[in-house]
């Protein structure tokens, strides 16, 4: 190392010290805990909420201060926030969806990450030494066999984020499990919401199937406006779009929330050896909209209708 | 004659009769279609029938409890009655139409019946009961909604087969009429026959006319009396002949459009600019009969035309490399008009032309124009026979295509340079994130070393301090100096990954500033924010690519976000004294002046849930350790500008 | 006369009356308890009381048992002679009341009984009673023995006593293909179902045969047996059995097996509740008072 590094080294020091020392005088007794959502989107918010509920009531949040950040679905902007929350010494980072933990996977190795909402993490490549977390795996082809029976779809178009790790891994998973139904896929891979209305526009299919994704779940107002002029269906697995498709399969956001509090709480405990640093939640929500169905003029299956969590008319 | 009339009478009788077996027989045929009418109006009961055995189910299914008793026999009694009253309804129709409505029927009731026993057999969860009894209730409604549609679309159907009986009776009527009416003209023409030897020079012109109509064109007649008529006949033989002359031009025309076409077609569909030159220059040639073509392009470098391609027939060359000064080629461009002009031997314009390049008799010039600009010109040697004003036409029209075809290569070599630098541009974002992982291991394997180093340096130490053999201690010296070189280099690791050190590249800001509009333009476009760049070329400097893209993420987003309603973004880049100057600017709602001190303070915010007020702070620090500064201007309600000063640094 | 005449009309009048008492004593009334589908369940079956009609000269007529509320008293207030029960409800009627097996209806494929499943998706990383923990199951019906019964005094002899404290959730989806469907989607996490309904299932769908596992499969017992009242006449009950039993030997017999799709009967006997008597005297209940 040549002289004048170390000195601007020396210099960098005295800064990184002027800011620590700034910001202990708010945060003596508080730990600071970053959150990021891979997108402002409904589902995030619901689970924080429960998750936030039951902490209240160890009384855990009184000694922790909750920094947000919560980006527009991109690479960049991902790190970007993850940066910010690292740079204020964040002792542990939550990240809600698998785009902003990917990205935190790749702005720390130390500060423990606790992610949620990740689809299948280890398909999807999360993970980590400092890596916690709750993953949750739903069955795709349950979904596509009910599709199939309410309407009969020769062509699916699978939108994919490929930006977030989730989402190409379940896109490949529908694609897989597409030729046990008799459908031919249409992939579809974007990367903003500009490159959706392009590629949607582009191709033809008769149903569509939108992955897990903030990109897509942030921009399903304007899928669903594309989708609705050529009248087939949408079907999705983010809650939170179950308004605007016709069946909607996605993981309990109940048990996700519990999972998570689990994880947080041996985190932030330094108990994180006890058990396994990763939980599956398994058990999924099913969704029929009746009023998309009617539009469409689809009978659903007896099948579907009753076996539905919830049905909206 | 007479027997003319007796054989015109009998066809006339013949006609008579003829009308009168059709209208018999259709006669016959309304009876029939009458008695089908009868049936149909049968199998409506049948349709009643269908409708109120659905009822019934439906009104058994509201009506009766969910502890089913004897009622369950009822329903299952109902429900079978209305599946053979289905039945009973595909067994007598049979247009495409009715039965594909019976089908869904039939479908219908399969359907209904599978909800109806989902529904009576299922026993235990409350929730889906309810939820079985509604989706049977609701088929239920729908069979009654296609049973009753089917009734009514029953009903248009014997009415529309009742017009349509009425409609053939008129029909009879009409037709009776119409055999009257054919007789009446027959007999008229028999009278005509009569008279047929003044016919017959017009059945003469007649078979003319058609010969010329079926494409003999120039077909004559010879008609010599009575003189009207060989008049007539001279007057069609004029006509004859001048539609043959006509078709002729008319075919040569065309063979010249196709020619066009082809030369046209095939500039447009070669890339490269040579081979666009090739065909021009061939596609010329093949609609002029000259001694030579040759063309020449403008370059405005040089200001010069030069020759670019010729075909000759003979070496009318005498050098190949022909240029003229751009100033002499105008003065006759302007010269002719800005048109095409034949040039003779005796104008000055050929011999500035010619000089001692080639000799020629005569001269074409054809000039090419690309957006109204001059941009090369044609010339023909020694045209042989006269350029109509056609050929002027469709020269002109080849030039133009060529012109385009050009301009079209041209664009397409710049779409090919940019796709190139754009994944230049994203290999190189991937190589940042790689290098980032790598500084993070690095950190790590530094920490984890440091400490059994410290107690090897410690436990050598201690075995120094005892009573220990000389070549024992050599050895031992060797342990410390290298475990001491080994601590050295793990300081130094620790001490250039920790937290993130400079990372400094030779860096081009205007570029670096371009990644991050682009990966921002999406937002901006959304917001309906109008993007203004103004770009001064700038000397590379040493930074950190990662920390200023961050820097300039920061600031944009929150202009941005500061125009809420839309606005203008105005992003500088420039020099000023030694120091690079990016400045960010937006018409937003601006930062008021009590907190205008504050808002570089780390987790200042006035964004509430939507900000963490980190972004000014982490831009403020990531400059200063540039050694560069940063300065804000605000106005409440009209704006804010952010600079941004970089000092040059370079390599030492 | 006109005495005369009333005299005739009133004697005519009774002895259509007597007539009309005498035909109803003698119609056979026999239930169905309901299956997937009772309309199909119902034409399967008329075929079979036109043949019984004729051969032991009574009207034969069907009744459809609801499932609801109790099936035994239910038995008795429409005074029924005879019902094809499951085999819960058989071994129930038969503790309770005065009935006795006659005989078992025989698949085509020749078999009379199936037994039932307790499955789980493949990719849940259920392998055994001792994953379950904490999980949430579906059951069909307090009123199966596949569906309910057998599953409890499988975890009964896996050490589980009670459902509620070992599984997280467990509630009825009230019919076995609803169950499948709930493990299916992963609604529940362990589904109990009939085995004859989840292949029929799984030949309709193949693909499903990718995503479920079987756990545990119970005894085979009888998918459903006719029951006759004892009190009958002891001729009566016999001639039906025997006619049943011999239908495969004779013609018109014949036809009417292949429009009902069987292959035949079997005597039924008491053996075939074996399995359900075990569950009982194991769970320690009463069948008189068992309450479903
Ligand atoms: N261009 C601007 N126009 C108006 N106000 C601004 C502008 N830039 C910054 N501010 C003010 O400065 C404050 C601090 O900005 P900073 O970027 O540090 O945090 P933030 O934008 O609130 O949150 P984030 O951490 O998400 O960036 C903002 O809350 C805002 O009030
Ligand atoms: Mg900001």
């Amino acid at each position: 190392m040549t002289e004048k590094v170390r000195k601007l080294s020396v210099v960098v020091f005295l800064v990184f010290l002027f800011n620590f020392l700034f910001s202990v005088e708010s945060t003596a007794e508080e730990r600071v805990v970053g959150v990021v959502f891979s997108a402002d989107i409904p589902v995030y918010h619901e689970v924080h909420k429960k998750f936030l509920n039951k902490l209240r009531k160890t009384g855990y949040t009184k000694k922790i201060k909750f920094l947000y950040q919560k980006p527009n679905p991109d690479s960049l902007a991902w790190s970007n926030a993850v940066r910010k929350l690292i740079a204020y010494d964040a002792t542990i980072l939550i990240t809600y969806g698998s785009g902003a933990t990917e990205a935190a996977t790749y702005e720390t190795a130390n500060i423990p990450i606790v992610y949620t909402l990740v689809y299948d993490p280890v398909k999807s490549g999360i993970k980590g030494r400092n890596l916690y977390g709750v993953g949750y795996s739903i069955p795709v082809t349950s979904l596509l066999r009910y599709l199939k029976r309410t309407t009969d779809v020769k062509k699916l178009g699978v939108l994919a984020s490929e930006i977030e790790p989730s989402s190409k891994t379940q896109a490949k998973h529908v694609s897989d499990a597409c030729k046990d139904f008799n459908m031919e896929k249409v992939l579809l891979n974007v990367k903003n919401e500009e490159e959706i209305r392009i590629k949607l526009k582009l191709f033809s299919f008769d149903a569509l199937f939108i992955t897990d994704s903030a990109l897509l779940a942030k921009s399903i107002t304007s899928i669903f406006r594309i989708i609705n002029e050529r009248s087939i269906p949408i079907v999705s697995t983010i809650q939170g779009t179950e308004d605007y498709s016709l069946i909607n399969l996605h993981p309990d956001i109940d048990e996700i929330a519990n999972a998570l509090y689990r994880t947080f709480l041996k985190v932030i405990k330094e108990d994180r050896k006890v058990k396994g640093k990763r939980e599956i939640v398994q058990r999924s929500k099913l969704i029929y909209n009746m009023k998309i169905s009617k539009r469409l003029g689809l009978q659903p299956s007896i099948q579907l209708i009753t076996g539905a969590d919830r049905i909206i008319k | 004659m007479r027997n003319r009339i007796i054989k015109y009478l009998s066809i006339i009788f013949i006609f008579f009769s003829m009308g009168g077996i059709i209208a018999f027989i259709s006669t016959q045929r309304v009876t029939s279609d009458l008695k089908v009418l009868i049936n149909l109006h049968r199998v409506e009961t049948f349709r009643q029938d269908l409708i109120i055995n659905i009822k019934t189910v439906q009104n058994n299914l509201f009506t009766i409890g969910t502890t089913f008793g004897p009622e369950l026999d009822i329903i299952v009694e109902n429900v079978l009655s209305l599946d053979k009253a289905v039945n009973r309804c595909l067994e007598c129709h049979h247009s495409s139409e009715v039965t594909g409505k019976l089908d869904r029927l039939r479908t219908l009731v399969e359907k209904y019946k599978d909800a109806l026993s989902a529904f009576i057999t299922t026993t235990a969860n409350p929730e889906r009961i309810h939820r079985l009894k509604e989706v049977a209730a609701e088929i239920g409604n729908l069979l009654l909604q296609d049973a009753e549609e089917m009734t009514y679309f029953a009903h248009q159907k014997l009415q529309y087969k009742t017009e349509k009986a009425i409609e053939k009776v008129n029909k009879i009527r009409e037709l009776l009429i119409l055999v009257l009416f054919i007789t009446m003209i027959f007999g008229f023409f028999t009278a005509m026959a009569l008279t047929r030897d003044i016919v017959r020079p017009i059945e003469k012109l007649r078979i003319a006319a058609e010969k010329v109509a079926s494409g003999e064109l120039g077909y004559s007649v010879d008609i010599s009396d009575p003189p009207e008529f060989a008049h007539l006949g001279e007057s069609f033989n004029k006509m004859s002949r001048s539609l043959k002359e006509q078709q002729e031009k008319t075919l040569e025309y065309v063979s010249k459009l196709r020619e066009l076409h082809r030369i046209t077609l095939s500039m447009h569909l070669v890339t490269e600019k040579k081979n666009i030159i090739n065909e021009f220059v061939k596609g010329v040639v093949d609609v002029i009969d000259a001694d030579g073509v040759l063309l020449f392009l403008y370059n405005p470098d040089h200001d010069l035309f030069s020759l670019e391609q010729f075909i000759t027939k003979k070496s009318y060359l005498k050098r190949k490399e022909i240029k003229y000064s751009g100033e002499i080629i105008r003065k006759i461009y302007q010269g002719c008009g800005k048109k095409a002009t034949m040039l003779y031997k005796n104008e000055e314009a050929l011999r500035a032309f010619s000089e001692d390049n080639f000799e020629a008799e005569n001269l074409y010039v054809l000039w090419i124009k690309h957006k109204n600009k001059l941009s090369g010109f044609l010339l023909i040697i020694n045209v042989k026979g006269t350029i109509t004003g056609e050929d002027t036409r469709i020269l002109s029209i080849i030039a133009n295509n060529f012109a385009v075809a050009i301009e079209n290569t041209l664009l397409y070599e710049d779409i090919k340079l940019q796709m190139k630098n754009l994944k230049e541009t994203q290999d190189q974002l991937i190589q940042a994130a790689k290098l980032a992982a790598i500084g993070e291991l690095a950190a790590t394997v530094a920490h984890e070393l440091n400490n059994p180093l410290t107690t090897i340096l410690g436990y050598t130490e201690l075995i120094k301090e005892e009573e220990i053999s000389e070549t024992i201690k050599k050895d031992l010296d060797i342990i410390e100096a290298e475990s001491l070189r080994a601590r050295d280099i793990v300081r130094q690791l620790l001490e250039f990954s920790r937290k993130r050190p400079l990372q400094l590249t030779e860096l081009d800001i205007n570029e670096t500033l371009q990644e991050v509009i682009k990966f921002l333009s999406p937002n901006i476009k959304k917001s309906s924010i109008k993007l203004l760049t103004e770009f001064s070329p700038l000397p590379n400097t040493l930074a950190d690519k990662d920390q200023i893209k961050q820097v300039f993420l920061n600031l944009i987003n929150n202009a941005v976000q500061a125009m809420p309603e839309g606005g203008v973004l105005t992003i500088k880049t420039g020099l000023q004294d030694s120091n690079i100057f990016i400045e960010v600017s937006d018409t937003g709602i601006g930062i008021p002046e009590d907190i205008l001190p504050r808002i570089f303070e780390p987790f200042f915010t006035t964004k509430k849930e939507k900000g963490t007020g980190l972004g000014l702070s982490i831009s403020y620090r990531i400059i200063e350790s540039h050694g560069g500064k940063i300065y804000v201007k605000s106005q409440k309600g009209k704006g804010t500008t952010f600079k941004v000063l970089l000092p040059i640094k370079k390599h030492v | 006369m006109k005495r005369v005449i009333k005299g005739i009309l009133v004697s005519v009048f009774s002895l259509m009356v007597i007539f009309n008492a005498y035909a109803q004593d003698h119609t056979l009334l026999i239930g169905l308890i309901p299956e997937q589908n009772i309309f199909r369940q119902f034409q399967r079956f008329l075929p079979l009381t036109e043949y019984l009609s004729k051969k032991i000269d009574r009207e034969v007529k069907l009744t459809i048992l609801s499932r609801y509320g109790d099936i035994i008293d239910r038995f008795s207030s429409r005074n029924m002679d005879g019902a094809f029960f499951g085999v819960l409800t058989g071994y129930l009627a038969i503790k309770k009341m005065d009935v006795e097996p006659s005989v078992v209806p025989i698949e085509l494929d020749g078999s009379s009984e199936t037994s039932g499943y307790i499955i789980v998706r493949r990719d849940s990383g259920i392998e055994s009673v001792k994953d379950m923990q904490g999980k949430v199951i579906a059951f069909v019906d307090r009123a199966t023995v596949r569906g309910y019964l057998f599953p409890i005094i499988y975890f009964k002899r896996h050490g589980i006593n009670d459902i509620k404290t070992f599984f997280k959730e467990f509630y009825f989806t009230g019919s076995n293909d609803a169950s499948v469907y709930a493990v299916v989607d992963g609604r529940a996490d362990i589904g109990c179902v009939k085995a004859n309904i989840y292949e029929a299932i799984l030949a309709r769908d193949p693909t499903l045969r990718k995503e479920l596992k079987i756990i545990a499969t119970s005894p085979l017992m009888p998918l459903s047996v006719l029951c006759l009242k004892k009190s009958l006449p002891e001729k009566l009950k016999t001639k039906i059995t025997e006619i049943l039993l011999n239908m495969k030997n004779d013609k018109e017999g014949k036809e009417v097996l292949k429009r009902m799709e069987l292959k035949g009967f079997r005597r039924a006997s008491m053996n075939d509740f074996k399995v359900v008597d075990d569950i009982f005297r194991e769970l320690n209940i009463d069948p008189e008072t068992y309450r479903y």
